[in-house]
């Protein structure tokens, strides 16, 4: 019986890492490029909407195309117009919440044709999604991406376009959050509901930093918070605790690996993988 | 396209925010009505007392940004705050009591990713926004066990805080927005503004760069708390709270006002008012054309954009070539 639960208890926890994964390394090429980009909430949220929205298969590239353009966007406001990336990503949570919930309003609740997956075959294709994103960051455009989040000016000088750059990582940010909007609605729900994705887009933006922008290291890290969100639906059968109480746990926990892995990284040489210019813009004309 | 640094800052920036924000909104209510009439109805239609409320609600959290965000930190998790200060009021026998649960309540809350910014250097924009999302469920354990009005047989609902007039409401959005006017003219609010060029900046004035970055985030959590019990005792009923309308959204809308207004609190009050009629229009949209609550946070969003945008503009001039 307990090998039942913990098979169960795994396969779920695969199943909700999943999305983490997927967007987490969307958010590590664009923290690598010295973005931090609250708005992956919103991507996710739009992308889900439209998956909703227009159904399988098409819903698949429909949901990819408006998710990248509109991180797209994100990039372009906050990179080459220099807007705080903080506060223009949230702004775009919130719009991107709006827009979602506006154009699914007539699908909540209508099951969508879903893809059955179990859990480990899900997490075994975004762990090689993770294993082509860490070989994209060792490639001449991975280093590219690596410089103009640690040092833009100097990258600029041997004559890279900064700004060009970062929307590459842009893109491929979008890409796999759109991805992860998608397999919450085809896969992980099978409908559309206005809460749907509160939280997941954010919490990439976390276990990237808590993988210390490695797409290996993320494999292990998006598995922390899915783990307790499981944990939090199957120890309510057996404790007499408050589900609430145990929904807390993710955020909880996320925050305390997070302070211990930064408290790690500020002390030893891990600190070297440190975007130094994360969530700063580049202003080209005001280069030192 | 390139960004030219002012030799003087712009004064036109912000005006020209407000005014391509409204001319935004106005586009998407037309668009979105479907004809003159609708849109019309729904620009017009004004509930004074409603207004009112969330102008005071809007401009205390728009004023918990200002002391943030002008000391360089990035608390955005004022939603999370606004709701403990809830959860607090709703505990309180007179609305005096509110306020100071409130107060205390969001500030011990705050002081998680205070103490996590200061002393270990983690992002507080992350930590801020992370808490946020976790007090939703907090509040909703306080609804359903602590809090739980137990007359209300069947309903999970929670006892009802104590009333407070709006006009009192008023007061204490002025006597906020005074307290912070005063607080930077005195040397520990020079301190706080001097953390945003950076904390070797506070050291070299005299200033204790922890202790700053300390008050400066739970500061911006008391004032978010204070809105939040604001909210729920001037309602003039059903001054409680249900497991699901923990979270009322103006957390968020106070940020947007925060950056629309400049970040200069007088600017703040003026934004406030605007947002709330933002809001105002958007819960007329959902009534006239059936639109989900959830569009406030879109016309919302983009107000923040544009003052995002005002506030970029202020510093620099946009070339393109």
């Amino acid at each position: 019986m307990a090998v039942e639960q913990a098979v169960a208890l795994t396969s779920e926890a695969l199943r909700s890492a999943t999305p983490i994964l997927l967007a987490t390394l969307g958010a590590i090429v664009g923290q690598r490029a010295g973005v931090l980009n609250l708005a992956l909430e919103g991507v996710v949220y739009l992308s889900a909407a439209v998956a909703a929205v227009v159904g399988p298969p098409w819903g698949i590239p429909a949901a990819v195309v408006v998710g990248t353009l509109y991180n797209l966007l994100y990039y372009f406001l906050s990179n080459d117009l220099a807007m705080n990336q903080i506060l223009t990503g949230f702004a775009f949570t919130m719009v991107g919440y709006g827009v979602g919930s506006q154009i699914a309003k007539d699908v909540v609740g209508k099951p969508v044709e879903t893809y059955v997956v179990h859990g480990t075959e899900a997490y075994l294709a975004a762990a090689l999604v993770a294993a082509a994103v860490y070989f994209l960051l060792k490639s001449r455009l991975g280093l590219a991406i690596k410089a103009s989040g640690d040092d833009p000016a100097s990258l600029d000088l041997i004559g890279v376009d900064v700004y060009r750059v970062r929307k590459i990582a842009g893109a491929v940010e979008g890409l796999l959050a759109s991805v992860a909007g998608v397999y919450l609605v085809y896969v992980y729900y099978g409908s559309w509901s206005e809460q749907l994705v509160v939280g997941w887009g954010s919490l990439a933006v976390i276990t990237a930093m808590i993988s210390l922008w490695s797409p290996l290291i993320a494999v292990g890290a998006s598995i922390v918070p899915s783990v307790f969100m499981s944990l939090s639906y199957v120890l309510q059968r057996y404790l007499a605790v408050s589900p609430y109480l145990l929904n807390v746990t993710p955020y909880a926990v996320t925050i305390a690996v997070l302070a211990i892995v930064q408290t790690v990284a500020g002390r030893t040489r891990l600190k070297a993988g440190v975007p130094r210019w994360l969530a700063r813009p580049y202003i080209r004309e005001e280069r030192a | 396209m390139r960004l030219i640094q002012r030799k003087a800052p712009s004064p036109l920036a912000y005006p020209l925010a407000f005014a391509g924000s409204l001319a935004t909104v106005l586009l998407v209510v037309f668009a979105a009505s479907g004809d003159v009439d609708t849109a019309i109805g729904v620009l017009s239609r004004v509930d004074l007392g409603f207004l009112a409320r969330v102008f005071v609600v809007v401009g205390l959290v728009g004023l918990s940004g200002v002391l943030s965000y002008r000391s360089g930190l990035w608390n955005i998790g004022q939603e999370g705050q606004a709701i403990v200060g809830t959860l607090a009021a709703v505990s309180a026998k007179n609305a005096a009591e509110g306020l100071l649960l409130a107060a205390a309540a969001a500030g011990a809350w705050t002081a998680v990713p205070a103490l996590l910014r200061s002393f270990l250097g983690v992002n507080e924009a992350v930590t801020t926004f992370l808490t946020a999302l976790a007090a939703v469920y907090v509040a909703r354990y306080f609804v359903e066990t602590v809090l739980k009005d137990p007359t209300k047989k069947g309903f999970v609902v929670t006892v009802e805080a104590p009333p407070m007039a709006v006009v009192y409401a008023e007061l204490l959005l002025l006597a906020v927005l005074t307290a912070v006017v005063v607080l930077y003219t005195s040397r520990f609010g020079l301190g706080l503004r001097l953390l945003a060029s950076g904390e070797d900046v506070a050291r070299y004035a005299g200033g204790r760069p922890r202790l700053l970055v300390f008050t400066a985030i739970v500061l911006s959590g008391v004032v978010a708390g204070l809105a939040g019990a604001v909210e729920i005792m001037t309602r003039d009923s059903g001054r409680y709270l249900t497991l699901q309308q923990v979270s009322s959204g103006f957390g968020l809308y106070g940020i947007a006002a925060a950056w629309l207004g400049g970040l200069h609190p007088l600017g703040v009050a003026v934004s406030s008012l605007y947002i709330a009629w933002l809001y105002e229009v958007a819960v007329n949209l959902k009534t006239a054309a059936n639109f989900p609550a959830l569009v406030a946070n879109a016309l919302i969003g983009i107000a923040l954009l544009w003052g995002l945008a005002g506030h970029l503009l202020y510093k620099y001039r946009v070339v393109w070539r």
